[in-house]
């Protein structure tokens, strides 16, 4: 039994949304990049079809990705806590989750599940042992408590920052059990949901045959003539490769293509990006089409279902994996509930 | 020719496990340590002090005793880890003060450490001292960690410790000096690190989470660390030490 909530004024968090995924915001801010545009086209951009690659089937492609990896953070901040000095906490109680989806001739098959229920919070301003008691209770109903290190310019009573570090931390947390769930098989193709590097501990960037495919897009590093370009790329054509090398984080070798009609709220709409670990290219592809065959394959696993809402940019064993962890979480209101149960919140 | 002594690891693990049974387990528990539950079984009690001094930690000590105790505790240097043991005729109590500013794993680290101390080195010799007819026994120990490094059971150190060793009115204070020795600190620390992570559960955790190919170690200190709420730098030595993740 832990009274560790009721201590510290612990109260339930009204309102809020369950939103699977929210945004992550890195805590120092969007790494400094370099980008280098010239490095497949030296010359004037044009945009490049990628459809009729010849001479190869997609089947028989070695690098042909067959694994699919994506994960899943739903939650929200579900209770406040104040610190002895009188600081809110925000409490986040979430599940997350990695999946990896293998293809298999025609059928789309899990493989690697890893799913967790999850608390993060700030504990630093409580003792130890009221913290250690609080975490073993979780701990015996199978609950973790993930602590949040705020980053040395945060302050405590800064609540809006501790509740986006709070809520990076669960993300964090997520992008660790799809690394989990990519590292049991990065040997063989495999695309991941978003950012190679927020995968990067999961395979070797110079060995293993790892993509990923972004749908969404902040930060372009495109001048604006080739702005236009991209916002005017037909179904099937991409722009040229070029490499992007963030200051701290893994260079990769991106492009952008359009794999959904477009037509929508965005001129983006339609548009993904792929990247790929400069050192595996140069090291393994570089001087072969790699680029527009990866291209194509991505199109040809685009999403099918019309009633799913971002089918234009998703691809099928993503959004098929996204379902089942769904189903592997269960109820959310029961997981919110059991923990107030836990923290003696009423 | 003068021999140079080393930490000894079979004292440490028979240390650890004795502390396990002090508390009623018969062997350490799946998940985080109760730490808490482990330093109860023992006449030790414990706080955490903002910006952790000797001089801070003696009048902590003077207001919990209602007395001011005759120590030499004057310095304002900063410590992350203290302890302080008496003897009086046949009772023995402790004290263990963690800097409150630390990061909460390392509080408990710290904690962990001088509980060690405790038993490894200050418990068996006033023992002796008691037995030999001494009637009171006053001695400390601080912990400070290498300015910059958050390698917890590494670069740990005592700065002052064993300067501070006060046997007040005992003539023989200068033959049993308490020094905390460089073998003393390693055998605290690899006190802690077994305390917090016991073999067992780390084995039992890897086997869950091991994977073939990418950052291996790091990527099990970064899991394990929260699943025995310890820090990344101690379970990345810890891993280290057992051989695992390379």
């Amino acid at each position: 039994m832990s009274y560790f909530f009721l201590n510290y004024g612990g109260a339930k968090a009204v309102g809020g949304t369950v939103i699977p995924n929210p945004t992550y915001i890195p805590p120092n801010g969007h790494d400094v990049t370099n980008v280098d545009l010239s490095y497949e086209e030296q010359g004037e951009w044009k945009a490049i079809p990628f459809l009729h690659v010849k001479g190869w089937r997609q089947d028989e492609w070695e690098y042909s990705p067959t694994r699919y990896v994506d994960g899943k953070d739903v939650g929200k901040i579900a209770a406040r806590l104040f610190t002895p000095d009188g600081w809110p906490i925000p409490v986040r109680v979430s599940q997350i989750g990695g999946i990896s989806m293998r293809i298999e001739g025609r059928d789309i098959l899990s493989e690697y599940i890893r799913a967790e229920r999850v608390v993060t919070m700030v504990v630093q301003p409580f003792p130890w042992a009221e913290v250690e008691e609080f975490a073993i209770h979780l701990q015996q109903d199978g609950i973790r408590l993930l602590p949040v290190f705020l980053d040395p310019a945060t302050q405590i009573w800064e609540s809006q920052s501790v509740t986006q570090a709070t809520d990076n931390r669960s993300r964090e947390e997520m992008f660790s059990l799809e690394e989990e769930v990519l590292a049991q098989a990065a040997d063989i193709p495999t695309i991941v949901d978003g950012r190679l590097q927020a995968h990067s501990g999961g395979f070797d960037s110079k060995t293993c045959p790892v993509f990923g495919v972004i749908k969404t897009h902040q930060r372009i590093p495109l001048d604006m003539s080739r702005l236009k370009m991209l916002y005017a790329l037909q179904l099937g054509q991409r722009l040229p490769a070029f490499i992007h090398a963030p200051a701290k984080n893994l260079t990769t070798l991106t492009w952008y293509l359009r794999i959904g009609e477009g037509g929508g709220q965005s001129a983006l709409d339609g548009v993904v990006r792929i990247e790929v670990s400069l050192d595996w290219y140069e090291s393994h592809v570089k001087g072969t089409n790699f680029v527009d065959r990866l291209s194509r394959v991505v199109m040809a696993y685009r999403c099918q279902r019309r009633s799913y809402n971002r089918a234009q940019i998703s691809l099928e064993p993503i959004v098929r994996g996204e379902d089942r962890l769904g189903a592997v979480f269960g109820n959310y209101t029961r997981l919110l509930n059991h923990f107030y149960y836990l923290a003696h919140i009423s | 020719m003068t021999s140079i002594k080393t930490a000894d690891s079979a004292k440490v693990t028979t240390a650890v496990q004795s502390v396990w049974q002090q508390s009623g387990f018969e062997k350490p528990t799946p998940g985080i340590v109760p730490l808490n539950e482990l330093i109860s079984a023992y006449p030790i009690w414990f706080a955490e002090i903002p910006y952790l001094t000797p001089r801070n930690a003696k009048i902590f000590l003077a207001k919990k005793m209602g007395q001011t105790p005759v120590l030499y505790l004057n310095s304002d240097e900063n410590l992350s880890g203290f302890l302080f043991a008496q003897q009086n005729r046949s009772v023995f109590t402790g004290c263990i003060f963690v800097d409150a500013n630390d990061i909460l794993a390392r509080r408990r680290f710290s904690a962990a450490h001088e509980l060690g101390h405790y038993l490894l080195h200050f418990l068996p010799v006033m023992q002796e001292l008691a037995a030999a007819g001494e009637e009171e026994v006053m001695a400390t120990e601080g912990l400070v960690y290498e300015t910059g490094n958050d390698a917890d059971n590494t670069n740990a150190s005592d700065a002052w410790a064993g300067k501070q060793i006060v046997l007040p009115g005992l003539e023989i204070a200068e033959n049993i000096m308490l020094f905390t020795e460089p073998w003393q600190e390693t055998e605290a620390n690899q006190f802690a690190a077994e305390l917090l992570m016991p073999t067992e559960t780390c084995q039992t955790l890897i086997a869950q989470h091991q994977v073939p190919f990418g950052r291996k170690r790091e990527f099990l200190a970064n899991r394990l660390s929260s699943e025995l709420l310890v820090s990344r730098e101690a379970i990345t030595w810890r891993l280290a030490s057992l051989g695992i993740g390379g």
